[in-house]
């Protein structure tokens, strides 16, 4: 198996764990030999992926989270902490959607909603798993941006400017916690294939009289790999950066996107 | 492992950081060709590998030189089997001379290995590469790209040269699933700390040891990255965890810059 022993002995907690990329990075640092505290507002999605993690042969530790609560971030660490032993790796995963509204038709306070998860959410969340990284000697931190911050759509504006403050708050966390042996870095994946892009290419399928597969190619043939990869295939460059392989790397930023676009 | 059964090819292998990228990736499973001007250098490493219970193969080849990349190409593919992954090391330092005073023609030859060695070996391997299905080719970016030094003209303009090829390659290979990344090193701890330490030591009358604690003091991991980290970052580029990586610089420095 190609991730084996990347992870062994490691402990990590991914926040925004439902069925999508949050399982992935579970199950994909799992198999890497990670044990996993499993962090989403809904405790039975959790459930599910913990047995998922323990079925191959790591422990898990469930705790339903809202990110935007500081002592509910807190408990978490203390639990992943007091149950797994140590906490070396945090994925920042959890976030919110966009309200689809423009900036004048009541945007600002839109907008602020979705900074208290995506960014306000995750530094909180990131800030109280610092001493427990800095007993386990160092860590690593990876957030997961999007592609939004690459391709500025319209009434995206605050799910993109959101995460694109996260990108440059990494970017300082990256200064001042390298010295302590704490990395961080950034993913932005392209379009990642699942069922919220199968349903909305279905829809602009619909509304063109074309079928899904048109609007799929289309897609695809934008990137250089003419593809479109799944979370789990964004998860394993999350395992590289999570591991001791990207030891020299801190407050960098790659794209996973198939050839999308360059940065 | 993450190369288990593939075959990498290293062009530019001396004793920094092709030496650590061919030990790197025979570590994970890999069987690799070793490519430079000087063969000597070249079967010691293998040597290494052999060692280590890998698979080596010297293939002592001229970059510049058309011919020498095919045959290099074609004595890979014979002897190991195939072709998955072609990392692009070989480079030839800079004038080191400002532009007032530069000599033109001393600029070619920089980039005569550092962009047009680059391609001519990446365009010999294309055929083997997509034998197989598609593949990876890294290339070697510079920290003189990203942070401007004066009498770093030619080399850092070649290398800028080439990160741009290399996404300009990412687009024309993509389609047959040959993915195209460079690795941006910032400093590289060896023989170039020390020959900066002197530099530097002797113009400001400082320690090198003083030179290089400045060194250090800009990096936020507090160390100076060796040639083995940075031969990790291409190995994982070179590897089906990058699957989906094409076109991408991935800067590893410490955290001294940001990309």
């Amino acid at each position: 198996m190609l991730e084996e022993r990347l992870l062994d002995d490691k402990v990590a907690i991914v926040s925004g764990v439902g069925p999508g990329m949050g399982r992935d990075l579970a199950l994909v640092f799992a198999r890497a030999g990670a044990d996993v505290a499993l962090a989403s507002r809904t405790a039975a999605r959790l459930e599910t992926v913990a047995k998922e993690v323990e079925s191959l042969g790591r422990r898990a530790v469930c705790v339903a989270t809202d990110i935007v609560d500081d002592a509910a971030c807190r408990h978490l660490v203390e639990v992943a902490e007091a149950e797994l032993g140590q906490v070396d790796i945090l994925v920042n995963n959890a976030f919110a959607e966009d309200p689809f509204v423009s900036i004048e038709d009541g945007g600002v306070e839109a907008w602020e909603q979705v900074f208290e998860v995506n960014l306000w959410g995750t530094l909180q969340l990131t800030q109280a798993v610092l001493p427990a990284m800095r007993r386990a000697g160092g860590g690593s931190i990876v957030m997961i941006n999007t592609l939004s911050t690459r391709i500025v759509n319209p009434l995206l504006g605050g799910y993109a400017s959101s995460k694109r403050a996260l990108l440059s708050a990494a970017q300082s966390l990256a200064l001042e916690l390298g010295i302590e042996s704490i990395r961080v870095n950034s993913i932005v994946p392209g379009h990642i294939w699942g069922p919220s892009l199968k349903w909305y290419f279905e829809k602009l399928a619909a509304d063109r009289g074309v079928t899904p597969q048109v609007v799929y190619d289309e897609i695809a043939d934008l990137n250089c790999l003419e593809h479109i990869h799944t979370s789990e295939d964004v998860a394993r460059v999350a395992l590289f950066f999570a591991s001791d392989r990207s030891r020299a790397i801190t407050g960098q930023t790659l794209d996973v996107n198939a050839g999308r676009y360059f940065h | 492992m993450l190369a288990d059964g593939a075959v990498a090819l290293v062009s530019g292998v001396g004793p920094g950081l092709g030496r650590a990228t061919a030990l790197a990736f025979a570590r994970e499973g890999a069987s690799v060709a070793l490519a430079a001007r000087s063969g000597d250098f070249l079967d010691q490493v293998a040597a290494e590998i052999d060692a280590e219970g890998g698979r080596a193969l010297a293939v002592p080849t001229d970059v510049t030189d058309e011919e020498q990349c095919r045959a290099a190409i074609a004595a890979t593919v014979s002897e190991l089997g195939g072709l998955d992954c072609v990392v692009n090391g070989a480079f030839r330092p800079g004038a080191q001379t400002r532009f007032v005073d530069a000599d033109l023609i001393r600029w070619r030859k920089t980039f005569k290995v550092n962009v047009f060695g680059a391609l001519r070996l990446t365009r010999a391997a294309i055929p083997a590469l997509e034998a197989r299905g598609g593949g990876s080719i890294v290339f070697v970016g510079s920290m003189s790209m990203r942070k401007a030094r004066p009498g770093d003209g030619d080399y850092a303009a070649s290398k800028a040269a080439l990160y741009t090829a290399a996404q300009v390659l990412a687009k024309e290979l993509g389609e047959r699933q040959i993915r195209v990344n460079t690795v941006v090193p910032g400093w590289i701890d060896g023989p170039n700390v020390e020959l900066y330490g002197d530099w530097q030591a002797q113009e400001r009358g400082i320690t090198r040891d003083e030179v290089r604690d400045e060194i250090i003091r800009e990096i936020p991991l507090g160390r100076i990255p060796t040639p083995a980290d940075i031969a990790e970052a291409i190995v994982f580029l070179g590897s089906d965890l990058a699957r989906w990586v094409t076109g991408q610089g991935l800067d590893v420095n410490g955290g001294e810059y940001f990309h």
